[in-house]
């Protein structure tokens, strides 16, 4: 069958895939921002224009997933090599030092 | 010849009608009386009473007076006015926008499976969730949908003029999809012969369209509509999430505040009567016609 479609009709269908690939890219802009945003620092979260590439963090699902308080002195080196993973990234991400 | 007795021949035979209605049927008919059928006749009930559920003083019957009140209230009809805006917008923009993929995506090309799921995410997700993220989106200071149509630091959603439409917008978002999944449906199950035929015919792509998909696809795209203008005609969460605009104040949330805001029990259960009957109505004028439609 597709041998004998004429090259208007091909062209045809190459637009209405195109388009459905552009609306598919708009319609998953709002999820592609929240998820993103999720990985972003504070200070990128609300940036005009909002930023697209970034250095991920996990520091907001960090804080979300464990208990925080103000920290008054800086950390020490010993605390900082016995502290889990994430929470290293916090006192790499600038908090607490 | 063996003869058996009741119970082995039930078990030979598989599931007995006795156990199916035992196992099956009363377990199912007690959940709808009690969660369903029970509290639609007990706010059938409280609808003709001045009952406040937050109260202890004694109550009494009304009679019809809450209808009469609520009736009487312009700024319910003002609610209804805002509703039925909200449906029109809506449910207009989720068919055009939802038939239009579905058009747009009725043929074969490499990914095809993995593009209708990623165009029905917005669908899966929570309401609430959804609402709050468009509100972030919307921000006038650096919300990313200003930025994108380039409107500087226009408010969708402390406008009035604006905020409803908004609230529309983000409701076609989430459920084009869902109109795009069940026109799909349609237009899968159009047999190719027809369109063989019609192009031996030489028949022009509009009037294949016209005669042949359109007719063929109208019952599911009906369904799609029935389902729709039910939802959006109930929508409360979505609005409610994202605006507290005078003018986005849709009967459900109306409803709401009245029934625990106000604590207007008696009357919110008569609003709540009225708004079912709103939508059995229309449910029914689009059942009339999807019926017309499918005896073609």
């Amino acid at each position: 069958m597709a041998a004998v479609q004429s090259t208007r009709k091909v062209l045809l269908n190459r637009l209405a895939i195109v388009a459905v690939l552009i609306a598919t890219v708009i319609f998953l802009g709002p999820i592609y921002w929240i998820g993103s945003t999720a990985f972003k620092p504070k200070a990128l979260a609300t940036t005009v224009p909002p930023t697209v590439v970034f250095q991920p963090e996990v520091t907001p699902f960090v804080r979300l997933f464990t208990k925080r308080v103000q920290m008054t002195k800086p950390v020490t080196p010993e605390a900082y090599a016995a502290a889990p993973w994430w929470e290293k990234a916090i006192y790499d991400g600038g908090e607490g030092c | 010849m063996t003869r058996l007795d009741a119970g082995s021949r039930a078990v030979a035979r598989g599931w007995s009608d006795l156990s199916i209605r035992n196992l099956f049927i009363i377990p199912t008919v007690a959940f709808l009386m009690v969660f369903n059928i029970f509290p639609l006749v007990y706010s059938l009930g409280f609808s003709f009473t001045n009952f406040a559920a937050n109260q202890n003083t004694p109550w009494s019957f009304i009679g019809l007076q809450n209808y009469r009140d609520l009736l009487s209230d312009p700024r319910i009809w003002s609610n209804f006015i805002i509703t039925a805006k909200y449906v029109i917008v809506s449910v207009a923009g989720q068919m055009i926008v939802g038939f239009g993929l579905a058009l747009l995506l009725n043929r074969d090309f490499k990914f095809k499976g993995l593009v209708t799921t990623l165009l029905l995410l917005p669908m899966m997700m929570s309401p609430a969730v959804v609402g709050l993220f468009w509100q972030l989106l919307y921000s006038p200071n650096w919300g990313p949908i200003n930025y994108v149509l380039g409107l500087g630091e226009f408010a969708w959603l402390s406008n009035p003029q604006t905020a409803l439409y908004a609230v529309a917008i983000t409701d076609i978002w989430m459920w084009a999809p869902f109109v795009m999944l069940l026109s799909l449906a349609g237009l899968s199950a159009v047999p190719k012969h027809l369109y063989e035929a019609a192009a031996i015919d030489r028949a022009g792509s509009w009037y294949t369209f016209t005669r042949i998909t359109l007719p063929l696809v109208s019952p599911l795209l009906l369904i799609a509509l029935i389902f729709r203008t039910m939802e959006a005609f109930k929508t409360f969460d979505i609005a409610f999430v994202m605006t507290t605009q005078p003018t986005t104040e849709l009967v459900s949330i109306r409803l709401y505040k009245q029934a625990f805001q106000q604590w207007d029990t008696g009357k919110s259960c008569a609003l709540a009567y009225i708004v079912l009957i709103v939508v059995v109505a229309i449910t029914n004028i689009y059942v009339k016609y999807l019926n017309r439609v499918k005896e073609r």
